[in-house]
Parts: structure tokens; C-alpha cells; sequence
């Protein structure tokens, strides 16, 4: 391997951090009588946070391994993480949701999963 | 079938120093804290944004993270003991799966620092990296930082030729401005290093 220096920086810009990102309540009209109904079928949304650490080719390699995305679909999504902070990356049943969650912590990408809205 | 040898030569100081890290997050995971550590934290992150399910997640997904992190921590702190010196440097003979292991363990020592220099940094997005004015210290931790990152590249070179000619072409900067120009429908193969 070479021996060539080359470092890459990301900017510290985040616009939050997962465990704030709770979305905020909706509004409810009292008068209506709610009854909520979890459907066990909605999947569950994998979503991958911006960090000022990870490189952005490690970010890409992780998505591509993982996922097993082309080259620019995992490139366009590492920017939307960078650009925007996070980016859904995929939303599959339960079980495979947390399977993805567990594979990318291994990787050591900031990452969560919640039920689809 | 031909196995891919990936060769990963390093300055003999930093085999030292990369061994002794890698024995601190071994340490570490001996005796996971108590309480919360910036370290552990960052390694062992929040599963879900709803409160509710993260600690069941948690449950599901974390113990086994824990262990395999172990292993492989615990495998290429082998690989370090056992490099070999060489004109160039202190030469380590990785296959895929271990380069992968390398990768792996080479961003967690990354992450790890990074939390130590700036123990609120993934948790408060008003927290800068890296950091305005830091002590002697942490500007050598800082530094170490971005020399693992070097070193990352190199093992990606090495094991994904495909994103790293893409970025050892360009500019990032230009590759962001160019890509968000060209919206969404970014998917036709074309790595987008031309200007438009």
C-alpha cells in the first residue's frame, strides 16, 4: 500500500442528534374519541445520522457492504446523511430493520430504527 | 480460488500506539461502565429515536455487537503484535475478512478518541470538530484522529478500489456541490466529478 497522506475532514455541521429527534406530538382533537391501532405489517424505518468522524468513503463502503447498494446509490444517500443530517436508508419488517441497525453500530455508523410513519 | 492479500504497512510508532488503544477499548469492554462513558456511548449508540422501544432494542441488538466487537478488536491487536518490519515500515498481511476487522477497529479507535477530546460531541450538535483551541493534549489526540483517517484510506484503497478512485479524484466539496445540483434522480452510474 502506499504511502500517501491524505486525510479527509467532514464538517461539524448536525442539525440534531438522534436521541432528540423524537417527532414533535400532533395535534388531537380531544373531542374525538382515538382508539390507536399499531399495525404489526408497517415496517420499520433504518435511519443513519450524520457523525463529524466517519469519512465519507467509509460511510459509502459501509452502505455498499451492508445494503449491498450500487456505488451511486450509496453515494447519494452518504450525502443526503451529510447534507441533511440523516437519510432513510431503508424500511423493511421488524427483525431485518434491527438486523441492519445491529450491522451498521458494528460499523460504527449513528444509526436508528423506529416504526414507519 | 485466489485469496486477496492486502498489505498494510505502518510507521512502527504508530503499530505501538494503535496496540495500546486497541487494549484500552479492550479494557473497556471488560468492564463496560457503569454509568455513561462518552467512549461507550458512542460505540454502543441509541437505537431508536422513541424512548420506548431503545431500551428493548438495545437488549436485542447490543450483546452480540459487544462480542463480535471483542473478537475482532481482540484479533487485530494480535495482528499487530505479530507485524513484521520491513524497509518500509512495519508490514501486516491482511485477508478480506481481517482488512475488514483492521477497518472496523481502526474507526472505532477514531470514534473512541474523538469522544475523549469532546465528550458531549455526538450528542450535542453545537459542539465543534475539531475543536477551537485544545491543550497540547487533545490537539495530539486530534491529530491521531486525522492520521487514522489517512490509515483508513489506505485499507479502503485496498479493499473497495471503486469509492476510493472516486475520492482520490476529486474535491469532496465539489463532489457535494455537484451532486446536490444534480437532485435526485443521481443514479445513472455517472460519479458526477464534472462540472456542470
Amino acid at each position: 500500500m502506499g504511502t500517501r497522506h491524505r486525510v479527509v475532514r467532514r464538517p461539524a455541521r448536525r442539525p440534531w442528534h438522534p436521541a432528540a429527534s423524537a417527532p414533535a406530538s400532533p395535534d388531537v382533537d380531544e373531542d374525538v374519541d382515538v382508539e390507536t391501532v399499531v399495525d404489526p405489517a408497517r415496517p420499520w424505518d433504518v435511519i443513519v445520522w450524520d457523525d463529524p468522524i466517519n469519512l465519507m468513503s467509509y460511510v459509502v463502503w459501509v452502505f455498499k457492504r451492508v445494503f449491498h447498494f450500487s456505488e451511486p446509490v450509496a453515494r447519494k444517500l452518504m450525502l443526503e446523511v451529510h447534507e441533511q443530517g440523516r437519510a432513510l436508508v431503508a424500511s423493511e419488517p421488524r427483525e431485518q430493520a434491527e438486523m441492519y441497525l445491529q450491522q451498521l453500530h458494528g460499523y460504527g455508523l449513528q444509526a436508528t430504527i423506529q416504526r414507519a410513519e | 480460488m485466489d485469496v486477496e492479500v492486502h498489505e498494510v504497512v505502518l510507521p512502527p510508532a504508530l503499530v505501538v500506539v494503535l496496540g495500546r488503544l486497541i487494549d484500552e477499548l479492550l479494557a473497556l469492554h471488560d468492564e463496560p461502565p457503569g454509568t455513561s462513558d462518552p467512549v461507550w456511548d458512542r460505540l454502543y449508540p441509541v437505537t431508536s429515536s422513541a424512548t420506548a422501544d431503545d431500551a428493548e432494542i438495545r437488549e436485542l441488538v447490543h450483546p452480540d455487537l459487544v462480542t463480535s466487537r471483542r473478537e475482532a478488536l481482540t484479533a487485530i491487536a494480535g495482528h499487530l503484535e505479530t507485524s513484521v518490519d520491513s524497509a518500509d515500515g512495519a508490514v501486516i498481511l491482511l485477508d478480506d475478512e481481517q482488512a475488514v476487522q483492521f477497518l472496523g477497529a481502526v474507526n472505532d479507535v477514531r470514534l473512541a478518541l474523538a469522544a475523549r477530546v469532546q465528550p458531549a460531541l455526538f450528542r450535542d450538535p453545537d459542539v465543534e470538530w475539531p475543536p477551537a483551541a485544545p491543550s497540547r493534549r487533545r490537539a495530539a489526540m486530534v491529530e491521531l484522529v486525522d492520521h487514522l483517517a489517512w490509515l483508513q484510506e489506505q485499507v479502503l484503497a485496498s479493499l473497495d478500489a471503486e469509492t476510493h478512485a472516486h475520492y482520490d479524484a476529486v474535491d469532496h466539496d465539489k463532489v457535494q456541490d455537484s451532486d446536490a445540483r444534480a437532485g435526485d434522480d443521481h443514479d445513472d452510474g455517472h460519479d458526477g466529478e464534472d462540472t456542470r
